[in-house]
């Protein structure tokens, strides 16, 4: 064996051998926490019986560090994959895998249902759903939630650089149109004294850093940043969560690739520095209050120039067709990046050929390094010499840095020593993780809801920072840059009004893509399985309403959860994907990526603070033609106003009940039949030309989401609460403040309202008001009733202040 | 060998209130400035340096210079250095000593250069530091600095 005759000498700097095969299980546990590999002692007895009996020598540092990476919570999602026994909603079960059982299989079936549609999940850096006959989209999102509680600039920084990589390296290289960023922060009015952590920063001190790092790099790389949303909740003072998004676009024949024997593996793009290292453990752990000190090295740091020069390299030679296969260098840098492309038909990898930011970096250090803005890719050698010609005029560093073989073995030189050799055939996948679970719903309380002042209700609901306008934020971002975003995150006749889903313009393509996401974590509180359908629901819902084609519609799945060794908080993680599976497969929606972040706790003085489940659902959409672009803001006196789907009187999870100290009140459910129901005929009234806008009621309630429409203040507007379709009983503070799912409010013209009635029958709709000519203000009625006035622009004025103080 | 501090200040910035640089406003009134300052050491002559310093690391539209060593601004309570920790990846840093690197004058060389960010905190009551060490440093990736109105380094 060639590692036997190539045993580090003593002398040798660059890498060692670690023993472990005469070591007992507690210090092989022992070895793996000062090494800080988070591998469980179940793993390394695995890695001890592999190397003891089939490599039949030590390993090096090099090769435990790359097992660790590979292991990782981040890079496996071993949780996602674990044998689960639950206690839940439908009583004692085993889940062989919430990934297999809720998301592959959904979207299989779906799959087989819809041939055709899906052209790659899963497997690629990001999923891929048919545009039209020659383009693919894609959209891939990411958490970087430990670096950015470390460091929230840089964290965020390089979190979008991240995944803007994985859309380059999709397929053989797909363009970034579009980013979108999803934060969940602590309220930044939290007092500093309530902080019970050294060194934790403050809530403010996170959303500044983080927005801005996202800024800086998607701005400077020609990405508009058009969509995001921000939830604040006190459990995540200490575990902020920063995903981000890229969706990209690739020409159909372009998507597949593969490895063969013979092709030059060439690293493009940043140099190979210690920023970053371990940064794939770092984030399968928790923080406490040394992270800070500790784990900077674990933080990235981004240089966006960099990568847009090496994104314009990888895109011109796809387009001249110099790749054959391509990934990025994300967590565990060269080593996962190497193990994608070399572990089944092998090759070799030469450390001493990566260009080094600074010297005397050891062969795991290069190996292992996070270092931002590379690329790795395999191409043909009579390629090499286009290639140097187009690094040259992207000004990106091209160098060859391997090649592959047929030997099934990976094997990393450094100066000629072999330090890591790799047999994937005979490593086994890590070891399943046995988990148990458990969750119920409490038991559910009625409350009997007085009216009071609603009009002061609802300026308080609309002031909450739940709702408030997030422009101070969005206005960071360059949302018009390459020239395509055609429905924008704010827009309305003042364009300052929220909106929906938005929609981007594909250069080559009459049909447009758009991007709609949901997150509902004040739900799962009390129910994770209402919270997983809603949250399908909501995100496709929003895309409906922007003008998508329901049956052109995918989904990613991002998950963020405390601590899963937690049987209650695991309970609610399986719950979640119950309801996320059954909303996909009602819809036809397939998941096409996902991602999932797990400890996110903190130790705090008085314990443990887990975030709440957070599980946030985006999705992409084909918008068949411009014309069906749909905004969300009122655009005309005198047009009607329509509500589409039933409002019931489940409180749960809304803002008003959280607002209001109502607790373990009833999360409403999703009926997704009628709610699909409701949204075909919606589409079909946008294909002929009836709506004028459109816009989803969500978190709020109605009288959140027709202040909302009223924000283009193109007249007054009033509502009848009366008219509403409900269930059962509904009083008047549910009508105004209930988050029923499935809903949409409509703008229609009166000369179209007849038409409208038409293609909407057999739904569940009523018309519930007009937009008025010569006033400016919201008037809610019931019946007869006068139930609150309110003038538009003294509403907007709040909503629009909400953050400005902060940020 | 010689040895230069500079000090830039945007010409077109003004005073700002504290609260854009603090999670939670302070009681007092208190106001602040940035600069950025420049340790650096040459070979080469003293106006080699200067020339360096004005080509690559001032705007000569946006910015003003000193040279002098002592702090560009007065009257203020103390201000607060701070700057990467050594071995943590400073992208400016990084660029200015690529771009020296890359340069064709052979006679001037830099040998080291250190970046740190400045903020004079100013307010006619007295004020601590603490606060703004707090809120401005973050130990995971930040060495700083605080020095008091009379030139004694306090923290």
């Amino acid at each position: 064996m060639l590692m036997e005759e190539k045993l580090p000498n003593s002398e040798s700097k660059s890498f060692c051998e670690i023993p472990i095969r005469d070591l007992n299980p507690d210090e092989l546990f022992a070895l793996s926490e000062s090494m800080k590999l988070s591998l469980s002692m179940e793993d390394m007895i695995e890695v001890q019986v592999y190397y003891a009996s089939a490599m039949r020598r030590e390993p090096t540092d090099v090769e435990l560090e790359c097992i660790a990476q590979t292991w990782s919570e981040h890079c496996k999602h071993r949780i996602f994959g674990a044998r689960i026994e639950h206690v839940g909603s439908d009583g004692e079960e085993v889940i062989d895998s919430l990934f297999k059982t809720y998301i592959k299989s959904v979207t299989e079936r779906i799959m087989d249902k819809k041939p055709g549609f899906v052209l790659g999940c899963f497997i690629d850096n990001a999923g891929f759903i048919k545009l039209d006959d020659n383009q693919a989209i894609c959209l891939k999102l990411e958490t970087h939630n430990h670096p950015s509680a470390i460091e929230p600039y840089a964290g965020a920084n390089t979190g979008l650089g991240g995944v803007i990589r994985d859309i380059l390296g999709a397929g053989k290289g797909a363009k970034p149109v579009a980013s979108c960023d999803i934060f969940c922060f602590g309220p930044p009015d939290t007092k500093a004294s309530d902080i019970n952590a050294d060194d934790v920063i403050h809530p403010l001190g996170i959303m500044r850093g983080v927005v801005r790092g996202v800024r800086d790099y998607g701005n400077r790389m020609g990405i508009p940043t058009i969509c995001g949303a921000i939830q604040f909740d006190s459990s995540y003072v200490y575990n902020p969560l920063v995903f981000c998004g890229t969706a990209g676009t690739i020409p159909i024949s372009d998507i597949d690739k593969e490895m063969s024997p013979g092709l030059k593996v060439i690293a493009v793009g940043g140099r190979t520095g210690r920023d970053g290292l371990k940064g794939a453990t770092f984030s399968s752990m928790a923080l406490d209050t040394d992270s800070h000190e500790e784990d900077q090295q674990a933080v990235q740091i981004g240089n966006p120039i960099e990568e847009k020069k090496a994104a314009d390299f990888v895109i011109e030679a796809r387009k001249k067709n110099l790749i054959e296969f391509i990934t990025d260098c994300g967590a565990g840098g060269f080593s996962s990046a190497a193990g994608e492309m070399l572990s089944e038909v092998g090759g070799n990898l030469y450390l001493e050929r990566a260009p080094l930011k600074e010297p005397g970096m050891t062969s795991w250090e290069i190996f292992l390094s996070e270092s931002q803005e590379r690329m790795v890719l395999a191409v043909r050698d009579e390629s090499m010499e286009a290639l140097k010609e187009l690094s040259e005029i992207y000004e990106t560093e091209l160098t060859e840095i391997g090649d592959s073989d047929d030997s099934g073995i990976l094997k990393v030189w450094h100066d000629n020593e072999l330090v890591c050799e790799l047999d994937n055939s005979r490593l086994h996948d890590a070891p399943t993780r046995r988990l148990n679970s458990s969750f119920s719903v409490d038991e559910v309380k009625k409350y009997e809801l007085s009216e009071g002042d609603l009009a002061a209700d609802l300026e308080t609901v609309i002031s909450d920072f739940a709702i408030g306008s997030r422009e101070p934020i969005i206005r960071e971002y360059d949302h018009e840059v390459q020239g395509n975003t055609v429905l924008k995150p704010l827009a309305g006749r003042m364009g300052d009004a929220p909106q929906d889903a938005s929609v981007v313009r594909i250069d080559g393509s009459d049909h447009l893509m758009s991007i709609g996401l949901s997150l509902l974590p004040e739900w799962g509180k009390t129910n994770p399985l209402a919270m997983g359908k809603a949250t399908v629901d909501e995100c496709f819902r929003s895309l409906v309403a922007s003008g998508a084609n329901p049956e052109k519609i995918a989904l990613l799945d991002n998950f963020c959860v405390g601590n899963p060794e937690d049987s209650t908080e695991l309970g609610m993680l399986v719950e979640t994907c119950k309801g996320i599976a059954e909303g996909a497969e009602s819809y036809s929606a397939p998941f096409v990526s996902g991602k999932d972040s797990f400890y996110n706790y903190f130790e705090t003085d008085d314990g443990p603070v887990s975030i709440p489940t957070t599980c946030l659902i985006s999705g992409m959409g084909v918008v068949d033609s411009a014309s069906h672009v749909t905004g969300a803001s009122i655009r005309r006196e005198g047009s009607m106003i329509l509500i589409l789907g039933t409002t019931d009187a489940s409180m749960g999870g809304s803002v008003y009940a959280r607002i209001k100290g109502l607790t373990n009140c009833a999360v409403p459910d999703t009926d997704f039949n009628k709610a699909l129901r409701g949204y075909i005929a919606f589409h079909r009234a946008v294909t002929e030309g009836l709506i004028l806008s459109a816009h989803d009621i969500s978190e709020g309630g109605l009288g959140v989401a027709i202040a909302e429409m009223a924000f283009s203040q193109v007249g007054g507007v009033s509502v009848d609460l009366e008219a509403l379709p409900t269930i059962g009983e509904v009083g008047r503070v549910e009508r105004l403040f209930s988050e029923s799912p499935s809903r949409i409010l409509i703008e229609c013209d009166p000369q179209d309202l007849d038409r409208l009635k038409m293609v909407l029958e057999g739904t569940d709709f009523s018309v519930i008001g007009k937009v008025t000519a010569g006033n400016q203000s919201l008037l809610i009625t019931s019946g007869v009733e006068n139930v609150l006035e309110l003038e538009i622009a003294t509403l907007k004025e709040k909503w629009k202040n909400v953050l400005t103080p902060y940020y | 060998m010689g040895f230069l501090t500079v000090e830039v200040v945007g010409k077109f910035e003004s005073e700002q209130d504290t609260s854009k640089l603090l999670y939670a406003p302070l009681e007092q009134t208190a106001a602040f400035r940035k600069s950025r300052v420049y340790q650096i050491k040459y070979d080469g002559t003293e106006d080699q340096a200067s020339s360096f310093v004005l080509r690559s690391l001032v705007d000569q539209y946006a910015d003003e210079v000193s040279f002098s060593g002592a702090p560009y601004f007065k009257n203020f309570k103390f201000f607060i250095d701070y700057g990467m920790k050594p071995g943590a990846l400073d992208l400016e840093r990084e660029a200015i000593v690529s771009s020296q690197k890359d340069s064709n004058a052979s006679e001037f060389k830099l040998l080291s250069l250190e970046l740190s960010q400045r903020i004079y905190i100013f307010s006619d009551t007295e004020i601590g530091s603490e606060l703004f060490v707090r809120d401005v440093c973050n130990p995971a990736i930040h060495v700083w600095s605080v020095t008091d109105a009379d030139g004694r380094k306090v923290a």
